[in-house]
Formats: C-alpha cells, sequence, structure tokens
C-alpha cells in the first residue's frame, strides 16, 4: 500500500469555504487523503477525500433515519484512525454536532475515565455516542446514568438502513463541533465553535500563519479529540486539499523516533507539537539514529500550547542536525481552543525569537524591559520569554490591566481578543461564558502577555492553570482530589505549579495539617502522592504546613497566588525542608 | 513462556525505571508503589512491548495496576500471538 498523493490536479483554494462540508466537497475532487500509521511505523489503512466523502455521505443517511433533531450531539470517542474522520463529517452532511471525546490511556485509571466520559457528555447533552472497540466497555459503563438514543461501535451505525432524506449540511452560522479541552476535568466545558469561526481561523492560518502551498504535505501524532489535533490536523489539510500522515498519541509516546521516520519518508513540510514533544523526542533519540532521517524538508515546525522554554528546542535542534533539521523551521505560536486553534503565529522561516527581560521589574510593575546580552545583569535576574509573533488578520487585540484599561506596549496585563475566530460561548453554560466574553464579544483569554504593535509575547497562560507534558491540569481538581483523604480537610488546600531554572512545570500541593507524628506524616504525603499520581500522571511536591498558615482573602476564600509566594519564599530559604516530591 | 517467568522478566524490566529504589514483588503497584509519571510509564511499557514483541492495547491497561496484572496481559497477549 502506498500513501495518497502529495500532488493533485485540483487548483489549491486556501480554506476558502463557507462551512466544512462544502471544504470536503471541494477536496473530494482531487486524489489527496489521510493516511494511517501503526505502532511499528507502516502504513495501516488510508482514505482518500474522494472516499471520506462518499463514506461521509452515506453515512448521514443512515444517522438521519435516527429522527434526531438538527444539532444534536454525537460523542465520538477520538482514537486515530479514519473512522473518526467519517463520523465526525457525516454529522457535518447530516446537521448534527460531532463532539470528540479523548481516548483515553492512563495506567489503572478506568473509574477516573469513565467518570470523565460521563461528565462531557453530560455537559453537551448527547444523544448518540460511538465508541472504537477498544473502548465500548469504557463507554458502555459511561452511559449509564445518561439518557441517550442510542450508542455502540460505529458498525452499529454503518449498518442502519440508508434514509432517501435529503441531506441536511450545517451551515455557517451553525455550530460546527464542540470542543472538550479546556475546562476542567470535574466541570467541563464545551467549547462552542461555528462554521464561520472555524473557516475563518482555518483560512488565517492557511494565508498569514502557514502560508500553505500544493506542495505542503502535513504529518501529526496529536490526538484528534485536542484542538491543535483537530483544527490544525485534520481540518486544516482538509480545508487546504492537502495529505496528511497521522502517528496515534500512544505510538509517538512509545517511539518518537517513529515521527521523524514518518515526515523523513513522507517529505513532510509542516508537523507540529506542544514544547515537551519536541523535548521528549529529543530525549529519547539514539544518536546513531540521526543519520537515518531527512528531515530538510520540515519547513514549519510549530510550537505552541504551553510557555515556550527555548532550552529544550535548542536541544532538538542540535541532535537532529544531522539529520538536516533547520532550527528556523521552529515557529512559536499562540493559541487556544476558545479561538478555534490559533491566535498568532511567529515569522517563518526564522525560528525562535527569545528575549531576555528583567524579573524583578516585571514582578513588580509588569513592565517588561529588554535587557541586552551585553549587560551585567546575571542569569538570576532575568527571564527568557519567545516572541509568539503576530496576531492573525480577523483579530483584535487589548491588553489590559485588572480594572479593564488598556496598557500600551511593553506592559503586561490580560491579553484580550476579539474577531470571528473567537468561540460564541461555552455550550450552555451562561455563567461560564459571560465571565469571560463581554457584550461587545472581547473574549478575556486568561493568559498573561504584553504587545509589540500587533506581535505578542505570553508571559503566564491562564491564571491558574497547570501544564506537565502537554497536559492541563486545574488546580482544583488536583485540591478536590486532596480533599477525599481523611485527615486532609476541605479548603485546608492549594495546588500550583512553579518554573524551576531549566523551565520544567513542578506541580507543588501545600496542605494544612495537625498531624505531628512524623510517620504519619510521611504516610500522608505519600497517599497524596499516589493519588495524584494515579489521577493525573505526574509527580507533585507536598508541603505539609500546620492549621492557618493558608493565606485567606479578607472574605475567606483562599489565595492560590498568595499561596504560591510564599511557598517559594519557604522554598528558597530551604528547598529540602519544603517537602519532597520523593 | 509461562507466567512466573514473565512476572520475573517484567519485575527486571521495571526495576530499570524504578527510582525509588524499593523491592518489587507482583503485588507492588506500578504507579502508587514506584511512583511512575504517565511519561515514565509509556517509557516503561514500550520497553515491556519489545522485550515480549507484543503490542499492548490503550484499553487493556485501564484494569492494569500491580506487576502481575501486568504480567497476566502479557501472558494472554503472548499466547493470542501464538495461535
Amino acid at each position: 500500500m502506498n500513501p495518497t498523493e502529495l500532488n493533485h490536479s485540483l487548483p489549491l483554494k486556501n480554506a476558502s469555504f463557507d462551512t466544512l462540508a462544502e471544504a470536503l466537497d471541494y477536496a473530494a475532487k482531487g486524489e489527496t487523503g489521510c493516511n494511517f500509521y501503526d505502532g511499528s511505523g507502516s502504513l495501516q489503512s488510508k482514505i482518500s477525500y474522494k472516499e471520506l466523502r462518499l463514506e461521509a455521505v452515506k453515512l448521514a443517511r443512515k444517522l438521519i433515519g435516527l429522527g434526531l433533531k438538527r444539532g444534536a450531539r454525537i460523542a465520538l470517542i477520538a482514537e486515530t484512525n479514519p473512522l473518526f474522520h467519517k463520523f465526525f463529517f457525516a454529522c457535518q452532511y447530516a446537521g448534527y454536532v460531532p463532539v470528540a471525546l479523548p481516548a483515553g490511556f492512563q495506567i489503572g485509571a478506568r473509574k477516573a475515565y469513565v467518570e470523565q466520559l460521563e461528565r462531557m457528555m453530560d455537559s453537551c447533552g448527547a444523544d448518540i455516542a460511538i465508541a472504537p472497540e477498544s473502548h465500548l466497555g469504557f463507554l458502555r459503563q459511561a452511559v449509564e446514568r445518561l439518557d441517550l438514543v442510542k450508542y455502540g461501535l460505529p458498525s452499529d451505525f454503518e449498518t442502519l438502513p440508508e434514509t432517501e432524506a435529503p441531506l441536511n449540511p450545517l451551515k455557517l452560522d451553525d455550530i460546527a463541533y464542540l470542543q472538550y479541552t479546556s475546562g476542567s476535568t470535574r466541570f467541563p466545558r464545551g467549547v462552542e465553535i461555528t462554521q464561520k469561526c472555524v473557516m475563518s481561523n482555518l483560512r488565517d492560518i492557511s494565508n498569514h500563519g502557514l502560508k500553505i502551498d500544493r506542495d505542503d504535505r502535513m504529518v501529526s501524532w496529536l490526538p484528534f479529540y485536542h484542538d491543535m489535533g483537530l483544527v490544525g490536523f485534520v481540518l486544516l489539510p482538509l480545508a487546504n486539499q492537502l495529505s496528511a500522515d497521522y502517528l496515534s498519541p500512544k505510538t509517538f509516546a512509545m517511539r518518537p523516533r517513529l515521527w521523524l521516520k514518518l515526515i523523513s519518508e513522507n517529505r513532510g513540510t509542516i508537523s507540529s507539537s506542544p514544547p515537551f514533544g519536541y523535548a521528549l523526542c529529543a530525549k529519547r533519540l539514539r544518536l546513531t539514529d540521526q543519520d537515518k532521517y531527512d528531515l530538510s524538508s520540515w519547513r514549519v515546525a510549530c510550537v505552541g500550547a504551553e510557555r515556550i522554554h527555548p532550552e529544550p528546542l535548542r536541544r532538538f535542534a542540535h541532535v537532529l542536525k544531522a539529520a538536516n533539521f533547520n532550527p528556523k523551521s521552529f515557529v512559536p505560536c499562540y493559541g487556544m481552543a476558545e479561538c478555534a486553534l490559533a491566535i498568532s503565529f511567529a515569522p517563518l522561516g526564522e525560528g525562535l525569537d527569545a528575549m531576555d527581560l528583567d524579573k524583578d521589574l516585571m514582578a513588580r510593575t509588569g513592565e517588561a524591559k529588554l535587557i541586552s546580552a551585553s549587560s551585567h545583569k546575571t542569569n538570576e535576574s532575568t527571564l527568557s520569554f519567545v516572541n509568539c509573533g503576530k496576531i492573525l488578520p480577523s483579530f483584535e487585540m487589548s491588553i489590559r490591566d485588572d480594572a479593564g484599561n488598556e496598557l500600551e506596549d511593553y506592559v503586561c496585563g490580560r491579553i484580550c481578543l476579539k474577531g470571528d475566530s473567537v468561540m460564541s460561548g461555552y455550550f450552555q453554560n451562561k455563567d461560564a461564558t459571560e465571565e469571560v466574553l463581554d457584550e461587545e464579544g472581547w473574549l478575556d483569554t486568561g493568559d498573561i502577555g504584553f504587545r509589540l504593535g500587533d506581535e505578542v509575547v505570553v508571559t503566564a497562560r491562564r491564571k491558574d492553570v497547570i501544564i506537565v507534558n502537554g497536559r492541563n491540569i486545574w488546580p482544583h481538581d488536583l485540591e478536590f482530589l486532596a480533599e477525599s483523604l481523611p485527615g486532609v480537610r476541605f479548603g485546608n488546600v492549594s495546588a500550583f505549579s512553579f518554573a524551576d531554572d531549566i523551565g520544567t512545570d513542578n506541580v507543588v500541593m501545600v496542605v494544612e495539617s495537625r498531624e505531628s507524628n512524623p510517620a504519619k506524616r510521611k504516610e500522608l504525603i505519600e497517599q497524596l502522592q499516589s493519588l495524584i499520581l494515579l489521577h493525573f500522571g505526574v509527580k507533585c511536591l507536598i508541603n505539609l504546613v500546620p492549621p492557618r498558615t493558608l493565606p485567606r482573602t479578607s472574605s475567606g476564600k483562599l489565595s492560590r497566588s498568595k499561596a504560591k509566594q510564599d511557598f517559594l519564599a519557604r522554598y528558597q530559604k530551604s528547598p529540602t525542608a519544603v517537602g519532597s516530591s520523593e | 513462556m509461562e507466567l512466573a517467568e514473565i512476572t520475573k522478566t517484567v519485575i527486571s524490566l521495571a526495576r530499570k525505571v524504578d527510582e525509588k529504589n524499593i523491592t518489587l514483588t507482583p503485588e507492588s503497584a506500578l504507579v502508587a508503589d514506584l511512583g511512575l509519571e504517565s511519561v515514565q510509564i509509556i517509557e516503561f511499557l514500550c520497553e515491556v512491548e519489545d522485550h515480549f514483541d507484543i503490542v499492548i492495547g490503550e484499553d487493556s491497561l485501564a484494569d492494569v495496576v500491580t506487576v502481575s496484572d501486568l504480567a497476566e496481559l502479557v501472558y494472554h497477549l503472548s499466547r493470542e500471538k501464538k495461535l
């Protein structure tokens, strides 16, 4: 079997369509499509856009036969295989809203995963849920308490009778899909993205961010339930009639070198990852592997989703120099599911633009002052940030202080955005929507940064969110978990993260405890660490403190930022005394 | 390969990633006792797959808690492969 073609006779159209269904209609006239590679890096299956359209339309007619209301939510457990594409696009033609759910693989975490699926399906009011065979058992458990019209394997839907009813494609102002990547696991929020919103973002990315042309080929291991995986590597190639090659996230995590092999063999030109993916790859690569690959075709290696620390990327580039990886291919970018995917891209072909800023001044006044290499400031007094480039043309940006006043260049504040690519809200969640979207349509991203004209430098993401190995963890989810242990009282826990000198995020939990017996204290710490590992897959530094140590606001609420400040003061005084992550 | 032998091999592979240097038994919990992060677990599973020449499905991991759970899974997968 050979992968799908690179080129085809079709004139390139850069996402100039009103809807995703129209984008597929056009791509189906050419010869390109999607290729799926297995755990050993061999081509396992492929589907051309032509076949995808035929199958999606056929499946849409079957789904229409179920008599659901237009806009009904169809939950799809999103493994990396062509079934996801078929069902996602069947929804587009049938007038239903697809919702990609995570295909999890956390060891020993059945209960947590089933609960997560249940909460997401409950939050979006799913009418139908579809799981690949490997995940049917979890889905069966997750739907027990929900009121679904039907759930099952893809084949349970593919064998439904085809109706004669006309197709009912989603239109410009209809919701195109819901995205569940931004909320906490306990309170999931479905980001509502309309056709207009996603198409606007796809056009911006194609024409301005990546300047896609017909020789491009995309390669990805990102999960389809993630915004970068779905919008960046399922919808973007399709809207540009490009072929795409996929590895599953599990395959990448186990054998990151297969990512490089695929880019090398298929002459991939665009492939992206959060910073941790590059770091993992550099760490696990054997030096003898380097000359097996030729990465000279890789023109765009976007880096996004977390704060970008230059060091791991420099290491990646260094390790792969012999494989012709060009460090100028790195393209720092900034985005979030609330804006479909992308907000800004650094200029192509220029690599990382890291700037050193005065750390103390920034902490004191929020002012970003550049420190030149020739100055005598030491490493400890500077912070390095990467310029995430110009915001895409469909956005307006405003950097604001806490009172809502617009700030000037080089002053840190909340990054606020407006434009066609901004979500319409969190699905059926008015309160959460009003917290971030104002009446004029400005989205308060929650991220902190400063502007340089049209360019944005992100200095902190999502006020409190903890990002480890590409995963977002919400502190209140960690705190809630800790409070479930006997011996830990409700409201006596504060979780946050801090970045160490090499840019690694460390998770910390400060817990108030009356326990004075050293053996029992040790036991509590171990229990907390195991629990957090099991549920979130990360190590956590536990700091037991006496009752009433955690700082509270005048209304009695815990202040997480003050708790972090206090902790860092203790930590700097004596790193070993504040607890242990061992 | 018999289950007892597989268990032994799994333990010896786990020793390589065990930073805490604990005494591993078939009852040791991979996450709770070894204290492995998800990224380390994956690295370990990769070693297990390569060693036994099997593919462990993501779905089957959800019920794996101890060394012996994993050994049993490996045992079944290697038998299935032979059949």
